[in-house]
């Protein structure tokens, strides 16, 4: 039974490997409320109601939803360090997942992102549909657009603004369903990613 | 959930190695094959057998990881009913997923996954009929389904849902009711040892060259060698993982092969059939994306290895596609010495004079990762001359632009 429990599909792509603990609780996020995030001094301010899982992916990140993370899921993840990886390890040897280099140039981290998402969903229908400088808290980076398909066959969209401050990665990813989640949410998360900045 | 656990069993079924001794012959001559036209179930266990892999046929159909191009599937059909012939070939039913990895099955139903990982590691079409042959064997002579009867008797059901299923090594994309169609059937000896001695008879018959058939087992055996030594853990090979993993592979039965297709081929051996250049023309279209899939695994031992393979160990089979990918390996590793590495191999590639423009954005991105950057932006203005339209020429542009200023 237990490989089968691995057989069940990852649906979104953050939730695959560090899943939100079924105890988690949510609190909102108001309206223009202005908070940190991933334990870090990186904050954003919300322009619309969110809701922020209390308990962590792994002490790195922190995930944000509107419809519960299967159909909206916006992660944030900062300080991430030279030689680890997005996500939890999990298999290490025989399934290892990219680790962050402090070295990589823009084009590595979107390498390095659709490498862990490939490995993550288990096959190859991660596509990046568009990447583009970008800034991230005002130091450059990268905002990337990709569409995959996990296992549960939902075809979804996301995005993700990333960059490498003081040689350390930070990173904010939305993903939702293709049909009607995505669009009803990326204006709002696009004006999070614009607006993060240090305090 | 009750639907849940009989798909867990079913997988665990198919994989649990069977040691029990096959009870007499259960397929007398007179019965019909699954492979006649109008086949249908014979009793209640076949068509409860069925009935499982008609709902996962139903989901395949929907899948996304579903190749659907139809010269590509035209192309492996044909070689499929060249192998077999029309007629039983008119039984089956192909489906092609996008999966990096080595596998072939086919379901007592009649339904053929073909993976294109296993695509991309085939040398000829004889190779690809070879595989297609060994399963439509297993198919035809219901090993499956013997199998199936085998467990069934036994009084312990438990004991079969309870037994560790094997281990498909990136299985967590696929829908679960694929993992049932294309979980691995781990056929005991004597059935492999009849799939063999069939594959070789279907390539003897349809013109290919029997002697493909061994190959494929060795190639495959030193890949999972060399991801192994890599990553420093055991190799797979003798693992029950993956088709060809839980097939028994030893140097007996590649010999075996090897004798079988001796004889069969007799001496007219050498203007046997292998249709290299044919397969190549017909894969061509997606060789960048079965590669770009392999790749992505981030498994470089096993990887090299089939690069060298493909190349034929011969320093002239390294096309500049083969080479392109050699550099995009190295320079995805990106360990101490891979970019000059890569770059090396991105201009080996250039200097061939065929091959994807790519190459000189990898040659770009490597020069810059290994401290060279002037010229890796000259490259990255080269590659975005013949790809302006890159999805990511924005970002490359201000990346090679910003010394130019």
């Amino acid at each position: 039974m237990k490989t089968y429990l691995k057989l069940a599909a990852p649906m979104a792509l953050a939730a695959a490997l560090a899943p939100v603990p079924a105890a988690a609780a949510w609190r909102l996020v108001d309206q223009g409320e202005t908070r940190k995030v991933a334990r870090s001094t990186l904050v954003v301010t919300a322009p619309e109601e969110w809701n922020r899982a209390t308990e962590r992916p792994s002490s790195r990140s922190e995930v944000w939803t509107q419809d519960g993370i299967a159909l909206s899921e916006l992660t944030f993840y900062a300080k991430i360090k030279d030689g680890e990886t997005l996500f939890k390890r999990r298999q290490g040897k025989r399934n290892p997942l990219p680790e962050f280099d402090k070295d990589m140039l823009p084009t590595d981290l979107v390498e390095w992102y659709e490498d862990t998402a490939n490995i993550v969903l288990g096959g190859s229908l991660f596509e990046i549909v568009e990447v583009t400088p970008a800034t991230l808290a005002g130091y450059p980076g990268v905002h990337l657009r990709y569409s995959y398909t996990g296992g549960d066959n939902v075809a979804r969209l996301g995005e993700a603004r990333v960059a490498i401050i003081d040689e350390k990665l930070y990173l904010i990813s939305f993903e939702a369903p293709r049909l009607h989640y995505f669009d009803r949410y990326i204006a709002g998360v696009r004006a999070m990613m614009d607006n993060a900045r240090f305090k | 959930m009750k639907r849940l656990l009989a798909s867990a069993a079913l997988i665990g079924l198919f994989a649990q190695p069977l040691l029990a001794q096959e009870t007499g012959d259960e397929t007398p001559e007179e019965k019909p094959l699954p492979s006649a036209h109008g086949y249908e179930p014979q009793d209640d266990l076949e068509k409860g057998l069925w009935y499982e892999m008609d709902e996962a046929e139903k989901s395949l159909k929907e899948s996304r990881f579903l190749i659907e191009e139809p010269a590509l599937n035209a192309y492996v059909r044909s070689v499929l009913c060249q192998t077999v012939g029309d007629e039983r070939c008119a039984a089956t039913r192909l489906y092609l997923l996008r999966t990096p990895q080595f596998n072939a099955s086919m379901a007592p139903n009649g339904v053929v996954l073909v993976y294109s990982g296993l695509l991309l590691r085939m040398r000829d079409e004889a190779q690809l009929a070879a595989v297609l042959g060994h399963e439509f064997t297993h198919f035809e002579k219901q090993h499956s389904l013997r199998i199936f009867r085998q467990i069934r008797t036994k009084t312990d059901l438990l004991s079969w849902r309870s037994v560790v299923p094997v281990r498909l090594p990136y299985p967590a994309g696929m829908a679960t009711q694929l993992a049932v169609l294309g979980s691995v059937y781990d056929f005991n000896r004597d059935m492999e040892r009849e799939a063999d001695a069939g594959s070789i008879e279907e390539l003897v018959r349809a013109g290919y060259d029997p002697r493909a058939a061994s190959a494929i087992w060795s190639q495959l055996g030193a890949e999972m060698d060399a991801t192994a030594e890599e990553r420093g853990h055991r190799s797979d090979k003798n693992r029950n993982g993956g088709l060809f993993a839980t097939h028994p592979r030893s140097t007996d039965r590649m010999g075996r092969l090897a004798y079988l297709a001796r004889e069969a081929a007799g001496d007219g051996a050498g203007e046997l059939y292998r249709g290299a250049e044919e397969y190549r023309a017909a894969i061509g279209p997606w060789w960048a994306q079965l590669i770009e899939d392999q790749i992505a695994l981030k498994d470089f031992g096993g990887t090299e290895y089939l690069l060298a393979t493909l190349a034929g160990d011969d320093p002239l089979g390294w096309t500049g596609d083969l080479l392109y990918a050699r550099g995009e390996l190295y320079r995805a590793r990106a360990e101490d010495g891979d970019f000059a590495q890569a770059a090396d191999f991105y201009r080996q590639a250039i200097a061939t004079g065929e091959f994807p423009a790519e190459s000189w954005r990898g040659l770009g991105l490597s020069l810059m990762r290994a401290g060279q950057k002037p010229e890796g932006q000259a490259a990255l203005r080269s590659y975005l001359e013949l790809r302006p339209e890159a999805p990511d020429a924005a970002l490359l542009a201000s990346m090679a632009g910003e010394a130019a200023s």
